[in-house]
């Protein structure tokens, strides 16, 4: 029976991270950067002041409200920089997504801070829940405290007296607010006075007080006040919603010459939009990264996988790879990047099916093929539906072989005559002509009698287009060398467009 | 008509062929429809980027062949390669378990394990002749084939 109760019990938990805006700061950073001593401005003004500091610069004596010179002379590494409404809202983007896979009930309660309905959660998987959930913004570089209680006030007083990266239950609110100072309840200057002359110190100290006299005494603000302390009511939390579209975007505060804090920041991206997607029960099957650049316009690269993917590392190596080769006439000052959704690929692979055995491999090893050689110089070739010579397109290669169809695998289409091997651009040839029929052809490549030819084969199209239009004379000959060769004539002379293979 | 051969033959095996074209030459309309659905056709600028390219492409086990075509290339320039990356290609093709076949027109790549040298000649006919019939007539001949455990059989 009280196994039952507990289950129904109503649980909340809060992610908090506390300072905030210094630790959106800090995971902009490369990771040797991370290891100075941080300060968080409070503008670009000259009568900036400190609003934060990290635990480093706090020990070398640096406290929130003093100049900047006054925090260097005393921590001289320290790094200063005023707050980032991209990178904060990259970590708060980062801190739901860890909280949406934990609850589908979520409030953004401050910059910060996430407040979780577990009551759907069996009580004894809550803790090893948070505490997974706690090593996950871990790994995305934001250290949160999380408590565990049954409202949503006293899982954030718990939040707030847990170290960073440990996890608090609070199985007994009393002896819990009893130690509490009256501070964490955040008590009116005015009725802090007159409760210190009481001298009620802490939570405990308050509550101990009939509620009514409370309210007889101190009205209102010292019935709420009292009702802070008891931590006892159950507030409805104001849901944030899921992410619809699975967008991030970065500003650099300084012009960006090199690849390295872009990469930093694309992780970062990934990582986050990559749990929005999971969470969401979806993977992404196309990347488009924009970078900003100082004089426009924008690089811009959209990226198709071979298969639908949500893992950050894949992503990440794709990503990587394209922008290896990248040359930019300008500093970047932003980037976005943007996962379209889809379905990911839940159908088993038949036992005859001809798929990649790597498909993101693949699709790494094409975007570092195309890197070296040129986007337009590495595909799958197909002929197009047109008579103009040599007019062919590269796409990408299909993650699926198809078998032959039973009738062209019995009977495939004959194909007539050794393939020819094109010289591109067609060569210019000097040719002799005996009876307006080639009898000597020389050029760059070949010189010779003709010993055999068939043609005039001629061809013309798109005559409608005038800068479109093409027309062409085709002779096959053979030379007295051995070889097969192609020649054109056109108005404006003959050239040698190939040789037979 | 190697080429063509292979593609058709991999084609009903498939098996994916990534062909690296050093001199730009290939021409897909000269194949079946077919014969390319599993190609990946690469088009380096110079015989170093051909090089690279294939070192890449032969490090992927979703690949069953990998073609370096050299042929077209100007002697001098194939002449002017280095050897290390041909040992190179040689290793990664080993340990991925692609194939590797190359093309050239002179006998170039010291650490092949087998080298074919094709003569043909085209009769002025053939132009008219279907392409898996043309292939009967190539003549390989085996101007080197060294073991994998030569030194060891040698021994």
């Amino acid at each position: 029976m009280e196994k039952s109760a507990s289950a129904k019990a109503p649980a909340f938990s809060v992610l908090l991270a506390a300072d905030f805006p210094l630790q959106a700061l800090r995971r902009t950073r490369h990771e040797r950067e991370r290891e100075e001593p941080l300060g968080l401005l409070s503008g670009t003004h000259r009568r900036a002041v400190i609003l934060a500091a990290c635990a480093q610069a706090r020990a070398a004596g640096v406290v929130p409200g003093s100049s900047p010179s006054q925090a260097l002379a005393r921590c001289p590494r320290l790094q200063l920089q005023p707050a980032d409404p991209s990178a904060e809202a990259e970590a708060t983007a980062a801190l739901l997504a860890v909280s949406f896979s934990l609850s589908p009930v979520v409030e953004e309660t401050e910059p910060g801070i996430c407040t979780l309905e577990l009551s759907g959660h069996a009580p004894l998987q809550r803790e090893p829940r948070l505490r997974a959930a706690v090593a996950q913004l871990r790994e995305l570089d934001l250290r949160v405290s999380a408590g565990l209680a049954a409202t949503p006030l006293l899982a954030l007083y718990a939040a707030r007296e847990c170290p960073a990266g440990e996890v608090r239950i609070i199985a007994h609110p009393r002896t819990f607010l009893a130690g509490l100072p009256l501070s964490a309840a955040a008590p009116p200057e005015t009725l802090q006075s007159i409760l210190a002359r009481w001298g009620v110190r802490t939570l405990g100290d308050l509550t101990d007080l009939p509620r009514a006299e409370i309210a007889r005494r101190l009205g209102a603000e010292g019935l709420a006040l009292w009702e802070r302390a008891a931590g006892e009511t159950v507030r409805p939390l104001t849901p944030a919603r899921p992410p619809a579209h699975f967008i991030a975007r970065h500003t650099f505060d300084h012009e960006v010459g090199t690849l390295e804090p872009v990469h930093v920041i694309l992780r970062r991206q990934l990582d986050r939009l990559c749990l929005d997607l999971v969470n969401a029960g979806l993977a992404t099957g196309r990347v488009e990264l924009q970078l900003h650049l100082e004089d426009p316009p924008d690089f811009v690269s959209y990226i198709s996988l071979p298969d639908p993917c949500s893992d950050p590392a894949t992503l990440f190596r794709v990503l990587a790879t394209r922008l290896e080769s990248l040359h930019t006439a300008s500093p970047v000052v932003g980037l976005t990047l943007r996962l379209a959704p889809t379905r990911p690929l839940l159908r088993q692979p038949g036992l005859l099916d001809a798929t990649l055995r790597d498909p993101h491999g693949f699709a790494e090893t094409l975007a570092r093929t195309t890197a070296l050689v040129g986007a337009d110089r590495a595909g799958t070739p197909s002929v197009e539906d047109s008579r103009r010579p040599d007019a062919f397109r590269l796409s990408p290669p299909p993650a699926l072989l198809p078998p032959l169809s039973p009738c062209a695998s019995a009977t495939p289409p004959a194909v007539l005559g050794p393939p020819l091997r094109r010289f591109r651009p067609p060569r210019a040839a000097w040719v002799e002509l005996s009876a307006h029929r080639p009898s000597f052809v020389r050029s760059t490549e070949v010189a010779g009698e003709v010993t055999a030819c068939v043609g005039p084969w001629l061809a013309s199209g798109e005559w409608w287009r005038a800068d479109l239009a093409w027309q062409r004379e085709e002779w096959d000959v053979r030379l007295d060398s051995g070889g097969l060769y192609r020649l054109l004539h056109r108005p404006d002379g003959w050239q040698l467009e190939g040789e037979y293979d | 008509m190697l080429l063509a051969g292979l593609l058709a033959t991999t084609r009903q095996a498939r098996l994916r062929v990534a062909l690296v074209d050093a001199a730009d030459a290939f021409d897909p309309a000269s194949y079946a429809t077919a014969s390319l659905e599993h190609l990946v056709w690469v088009r380096p600028r110079t015989p170093e980027e051909a090089l690279a390219a294939a070192d890449l492409l032969a490090r992927d086990a979703n690949l069953a062949w990998v073609v370096l075509d050299l042929r077209g290339v100007p002697a001098t320039r194939l002449s002017r390669l280095p050897t290390q990356p041909w040992y190179r290609l040689q290793r990664a093709v080993e340990s991925s378990g692609v194939a590797g076949l190359i093309l050239s027109p002179l006998p170039l790549i010291p650490c092949t394990r087998v080298r074919l040298r094709l003569r043909h000649a085209h009769a002025f006919t053939s132009l008219h002749e279907d392409q898996s019939a043309l292939l009967t007539q190539l003549q390989p001949e085996v101007d080197r084939h060294r073991s994998a455990f030569g030194r060891l059989a040698g021994a």
